[in-house]
């Protein structure tokens, strides 16, 4: 049995949470190794993902490019925390979309015979950062969760 | 993908921003409820009118909520259509998730079997 969660902790960020029935070093391998991502991460239905170059290591890039027939979309991420078989942090920008990076934190751990994922998106948004500065911006969080929850329930959409 | 991704964001960009704040949301919350004028938001929340007034404008700003030309008092009235896009982002992304994920079952299958067992 695997488990599926998509949720949005904060107003900038989004988790999703998979469990996978494998070991940690190969799902670690499966998002780390081109040839593989190529099989799997190719998003939405109909594209391919022909171009996964990736430079592994702190402070390497690597760049994605989806297709279908009508379409491309362009990606390149930056390696800025990497702990073999437990964590990785990017950087993403997409193609056309310069202001709008998000940081990317994929976090691996052993469950078991099982292995649960847990990918966290944070976008930063300049007025969000400014935002979070402000005083009381924490205290407000916590209140407002609720009532954010209530306000969109199509956000939740965990399962 | 097939969607306008740059749109999309932009406008989900601005939506999050308007509700990184907590007063804002607050705001939004409230006029989930029904209208409300400035006046009433003011009691309401017990802040002063130029504070209501700044968010009221951040929030039209990002198109989550619309003032009528109409009234004196110029009512604030939520507009859903942004929820609904941020929604609509959110969904697709999920989705994608999904499908990546069920695929990815399929290659740690293949994985698992090539690897002799330990």
């Amino acid at each position: 049995m695997t488990s599926f969660e998509f949720t949005t902790p904060t107003p900038t960020s989004i988790r999703v949470v998979r469990s996978f029935d494998a070991p940690v070093d190969l799902v670690w391998r499966a998002h780390t190794e081109p040839e593989l991502l190529k099989q799997w991460m190719t998003g939405p239905p109909d594209h391919s993902l022909p171009v996964c170059e990736i430079d592994f290591r702190v402070g390497g890039k690597a760049r994605y490019v989806w297709k279908n027939p009508q379409f491309e979309m362009g990606m390149t991420a930056e390696f800025k925390e990497i702990v073999e078989h437990e964590r990785i942090v990017y950087t993403e920008l997409y193609d056309g979309w310069p202001e709008g990076a998000s940081t990317v934190t994929t976090v691996f751990a052993a469950a078991g015979d099982q292995t649960i994922t847990t990918v966290d998106i944070e976008y930063l948004t300049q007025d969000a950062r400014d935002a979070a500065m402000q005083p009381g911006f924490k205290e407000g969080y916590e209140a407002s969760y609720e009532t954010l929850d209530k306000l969109l329930p199509q956000l939740r959409v965990g399962s | 993908m097939e969607l306008d991704r740059s749109a999309l964001v932009d406008q989900l960009d601005r939506t999050l921003t308007a509700l990184a704040d907590p007063t804002r949301r607050r705001i939004v919350a409230r006029l989930a409820r029904g209208e409300a004028t400035v006046s009433e938001l003011v009691e309401c929340f017990e802040l002063t009118q130029p504070t209501i007034s700044s968010h009221l404008k951040t929030l039209e700003r990002s198109g989550l909520i619309s003032r009528s030309r109409v009234a004196q008092t110029r009512p604030c009235r939520l507009e859903p259509e942004c929820l609904h896009a941020l929604g609509a982002w959110l969904g697709e992304l999920r989705s994608i998730y999904e499908d990546n994920y069920a695929r990815l079952d399929e290659v740690l299958d293949k994985l698992k079997r090539e690897q002799p067992k330990r």
